[in-house]
């Protein structure tokens, strides 16, 4: 997003300089928190803490998971998308089977996407 | 010249991780989990995880506070720099092509159909991850009590997720039991 309106109110320039303005804050706040984090990682207190919310923030990305399988198995009309589901049997059991790169599965998912015309 | 080294080789590892995201935090999970703890063993699952919880809290966006993270617990502060900068790089060339036509990609038909396939291969590996993470976190019967709450909550209110930290921290200190 950053990039995208860089881009519109001042080129190539313009998109670099409003990137990398987005992404300072992150990069200098996390090297402050990370130097806090690290202080306490041996804090018998801190670990006992942090396994409570280990367990916490994994409740709430599990609900943030649900919300995007539910938008890629459910058709446009909130109907079952069959496709979408025999298709992710079958990248389950192949995934299981023979370990390649994820960027190849997806890559292939996409292009049967297209082939099946998966978006309804 | 050996830091130098070791920098470029994050830049390298995290642009192809960038190539690989599509969106969400959520579907960046599993390619971290992939990429960076089960391939080359540089961070654990916990890492993963408490790298998102802190991602999250923070100023800005939840992705690149999470790389930035996870970039400092790598190779410190240079770590983290190249880190984002390096998820970000082919991020920043595929929009600045695309910018152009933005509006005719986003509502072309191919392309919905396409990230319709990459979703379904994503959704599957979230799963695969998520159950990993399940194993990992839940050991113990106060974290399972804890997951479950905060799942009930954070499905039917709109608690703010800081407040589900403060409580974990609050339990935790009053709690005797060795967990």
């Amino acid at each position: 997003m950053a990039t995208y309106v860089g881009d519109k109110v001042g080129g190539i320039i313009g998109s670099i300089v409003a990137t990398i303005s987005f992404v300072i804050p992150a990069i200098v706040s996390m090297y402050f928190v990370y130097k806090l984090f690290d202080k306490f990682k041996d804090n018998k207190r801190v670990n006992k803490a942090l396994k409570l919310i280990r367990a916490s923030t994994f409740a709430t990305i599990l609900v943030s998971c649900f919300t995007v399988i539910k938008n890629t198995v459910l058709t446009n009309s909130n109907h079952l998308n069959y496709k979408v589901i025999l298709l992710a049997i079958i990248i389950y059991f192949s995934m299981k089977k023979k370990k390649l790169h994820p960027l190849i599965y997806m890559v292939m998912s996409g292009i049967i996407g297209i082939v099946f015309s998966f978006s309804m | 010249m050996k830091k130098i080294k070791s920098l470029i080789k994050l830049f390298y590892l995290f642009s192809i991780m960038g190539i690989q995201m599509f969106g969400n935090l959520v579907t960046m999970i599993p390619i971290f989990e992939n990429e960076l703890v089960t391939k080359r063993k540089l961070i654990t699952n916990e890492d993963v995880l408490d790298a998102i919880t802190i991602g999250r809290c923070g100023p800005g966006a939840a992705i690149v506070n999470t790389i930035a993270f996870i970039g400092n617990r790598i190779d410190g502060f240079l770590g983290g720099v190249f880190a984002v900068l390096g998820f970000c790089f082919f991020p920043f060339l595929v929009i600045l092509i695309i910018s152009y036509s933005i509006d005719t990609f986003l509502n072309d038909e191919i392309i919905k159909h396409f990230l319709k396939g990459v979703s379904t291969c994503i959704s599957v590996m979230i799963i695969n991850s998520m159950i990993d993470f399940g194993k990992k976190t839940l050991k113990s019967k106060i974290c399972l009590l804890v997951f479950i709450v905060t799942l009930l909550l954070s499905i039917t209110t709109n608690i703010p997720i800081v407040c589900y930290l403060i409580i974990c921290v609050i339990l935790s200190i009053f709690l005797k039991i060795d967990f």
